[in-house]
């Protein structure tokens, strides 16, 4: 992933700097950074970078243009930085077909992530293996494997697992878990989610009774633990 | 708008009672006019029956008059005589010498009543005949009045209905002029109520007082351009200070993470970092309360499960790296599962990520957070609580208290533990719900947020 070419527009000196820096420490090497809207396109013209971070407030030729422009001739995804955090701008950069924002300041690890996040669903990679405690888990097979044994997931199965792995370390609420199962009137199915929960457990887990892998945080949702990040 | 109506009853009552006054006051000076001039005219100081008894019959057969009846008369320029049943004078003292000595039926008749060659006359009946007894001339006007009694009776009730007549007309006049101004001053006074609270105005430019609407109209105006001026100062100040904290925020995290320095100069990084989120929560708390303040927030309503969005706030906490010291607690009830109502997601969250972060940040040493989402049949309520130390009472007082206008806290505006409270207060508010704080010292905190409705 640290080989995707990542191109910085901010006509804030300091802040390309900074922006930099981070992608630089985190193992990035192809990093470009413009200050204008027309340095961005002549760039583009040359060679579609991986992912574009793009500032709104800009002189000349601000984020949304850019954006317009750059979504005439390609599918790059972008994230946007904002200043205003208003509710407007969101918008905006979502119709435009902006694929995630940030409003200033942000942490570092806050733009890392977005981007680790944008680029993996960008550039989805071969053989996803997920690998967990007692198990590893082939997303693109969707087979569990343990033991040299493949066990395949069901459909319902498959989209939990998938939404967990996606947010691997973090907890995925009840809500939105029930929603990945059954769309947007998901209130009353936690016991169907409770239900696949289990089997999920079953298949991954070494004693299914005491989770190590997918585990239950009270009252909010779920958290699945893998070993290393996925490769 | 009681005071408004209190003041045109008032208004219209002393009016009435200035008519009431002024008819009283009219009353009395009529009498003392009459007791006046009765008392200070002079009058005639002769009795006729004392003249009567005082002349008599004498042993001859001849009328005689006391000795002192002349001087009497004289002294009250006044005369006396006596006519017997054929009209010719039997007894006279001091009648003028143009006078004649006899007198017809027709002349008694025609003096009894009004005036002897303009000698005003008084007549009784004597023993003898009939007694006269004159005046000064000039000394007394006489009137002679004789009138149908049920015309007198008519005039009277005539006169009675004239007068009230008068007195309701006045009162009706006084009526409608007052409502008349009523009407005028009502919009003006309504207005000014309007623009004392902060609301938009806008007055019809129309009628008598138009320029004074047209002026309050223009203070609205101004007032609220103020407003916004402001709140854009705002938005502009803290949208000019973003930049340059991402950057100081960017380098500080990444000296943090830096392997390669000494763990004092780690420290320090994570010190500048921490103190940098801190001035960044500030700048949007801030933003966003003086856009509340001035309706500047547009709200994105939507359908908005509570206990869900509650969920994401703890886990956002959760996963942010939330000290050890820090427990967070989380519990709903199986009906407010499926309860949802209309509000902005964002800004509920942002509500509820304050109150979670002012637990974090008033209790150092650490706590145990709770939060629960429970349905009831006044709506959704949304509890954040904690066992940390809490607040003194008077410091709950003040929470209690704090209103959501900005103007109200400009002096004790503690930026210190930043909006938190005044921004949660606005965002329910806007939500149409309650905020009720509970707080003993050392014994906890906690917030309870109730939403009406609940669509289950």
């Amino acid at each position: 992933m640290q080989d995707r070419e990542i191109l910085i527009v901010d006509d804030e000196k300091d802040l390309r700097t900074m922006i930099r820096s981070i992608f630089e420490s985190a193992g990035y090497t192809q990093i470009t950074a413009v200050a204008s809207g027309k340095e961005a396109l002549a760039v583009i013209a040359k060679k579609t970078p991986g992912i574009i971070i793009l500032d709104v407030m800009m002189p000349d030729m601000d984020g949304f243009e850019l954006l317009q422009e750059v979504r005439a001739v390609s599918k790059v995804p972008v994230l946007m930085l904002t200043a205003k955090g208003e509710a407007e701008d969101r918008f905006a950069g979502f119709e435009l077909g902006a694929d995630d924002y940030l409003v200033k300041p942000f942490l570092p690890k806050e733009l890392l992530l977005r981007v680790q996040a944008i680029l993996k669903r960008a550039y989805p990679e071969k053989n996803r293996i997920v690998t967990l405690d007692a198990a590893a888990v082939d997303l693109d097979r969707a087979e569990v494997i343990r033991e040299g044994q493949r066990t395949p997931l069901t459909a319902k199965e498959y989209s939990i697992f998938e939404k967990l792995a996606e947010n691997a370390g973090r907890i995925v609420t009840v809500g939105v878990l029930c929603q990945t199962l059954c769309g947007e009137i998901w209130q009353g199915y936690e016991t169907t989610l409770m239900t696949h929960i289990r089997h999920l457990r079953e298949k991954i887990e070494e004693n299914p009774s005491k989770p190590v892998s997918l585990l239950t945080v009270k009252g909010l949702g779920y958290k699945l633990v893998v070993k290393e990040p996925e490769q | 708008m009681k005071p408004v109506e209190r003041f045109f009853r008032k208004y219209f009552l002393s009016m009435v009672s200035i008519i009431a006054l002024f008819l009283l006051l009219n009353v009395v000076l009529f009498f003392s006019v009459q007791i006046w001039a009765w008392q200070t005219s002079e009058t005639l100081d002769l009795s006729i029956s004392e003249i009567r008894d005082s002349i008599t019959l004498d042993g001859t057969g001849h009328l005689t008059a006391a000795g002192e009846l002349a001087e009497m008369l004289e002294k009250n320029h006044a005369w006396a005589m006596v006519l017997d049943d054929t009209g010719t004078v039997i007894f006279q003292s001091q009648l003028p010498e143009e006078l004649p000595r006899r007198y017809t039926t027709a002349d008694v008749a025609k003096f009894s009543r009004w005036y002897l060659g303009d000698y005003p006359v008084y007549v009784q009946e004597h023993p003898q005949g009939l007694l006269v007894v004159g005046g000064e001339k000039g000394s007394q006007a006489k009137y002679y009045f004789s009138v149908n009694e049920s015309y007198v009776r008519k005039l009277l009730v005539g006169l009675a209905a004239v007068f009230l007549t008068n007195i309701i007309v006045v009162v009706l006049l006084i009526w409608k002029n007052t409502r008349h101004i009523e009407k005028a001053v009502t919009p003006i006074l309504r207005g000014i109520e309007t623009v004392s609270s902060g609301q938009p105005i806008n007055l019809p430019e129309k009628g008598e007082l138009a320029e004074i609407n047209r002026q309050l109209n223009k203070a609205g105006a101004f007032i609220a351009k103020k407003d916004s001026a402001r709140a854009d100062w705002i938005s502009g100040v803290s949208h000019d200070v973003r930049t340059p904290l991402s950057v100081i925020l960017g380098f500080a995290g990444q000296l943090e993470d830096n392997q390669t320095l000494p763990a004092s100069a780690r420290e320090q990084a994570s010190y500048i970092r921490k103190q940098g989120e801190r001035l960044r929560s500030l700048i949007s708390d801030l933003n966003l309360t003086s856009k509340l303040e001035y309706s500047m927030q547009p709200l994105r309503m939507e359908k908005v499960y509570l206990v869900e969005l509650a969920r994401q706030v703890v886990c956002e906490f959760l996963d942010g790296g939330l000290e050890a010291r820090y427990q967070i607690v989380f519990d709903s009830s199986q009906e407010s599962e499926t309860a949802s109502v209309m509000g902005d997601e964002a800004l509920l969250k942002r509500a509820l990520y304050n109150l979670i972060q002012n637990s974090v940040i008033h209790n150092p040493k650490g706590c145990v957070i709770s939060v629960s989402v429970a349905r009831n049949e006044t709506g959704i309520t949304v509890m954040v609580s904690d066992d940390g130390i809490g607040v003194s009472t008077e410091k709950l007082e003040k929470l209690r208290a704090t209103t959501n206008h900005l103007e109200n806290t400009d002096e004790r505006l503690n930026l210190r533990h930043g909006l938190g409270v005044l921004l949660v207060r606005q965002i329910v508010e806007a939500h149409h719900g309650t905020v009720e704080i509970e707080c003993a010292p050392q014994n906890g905190y906690q917030t309870v947020l109730v939403f009406p409705g609940g669509e289950p």
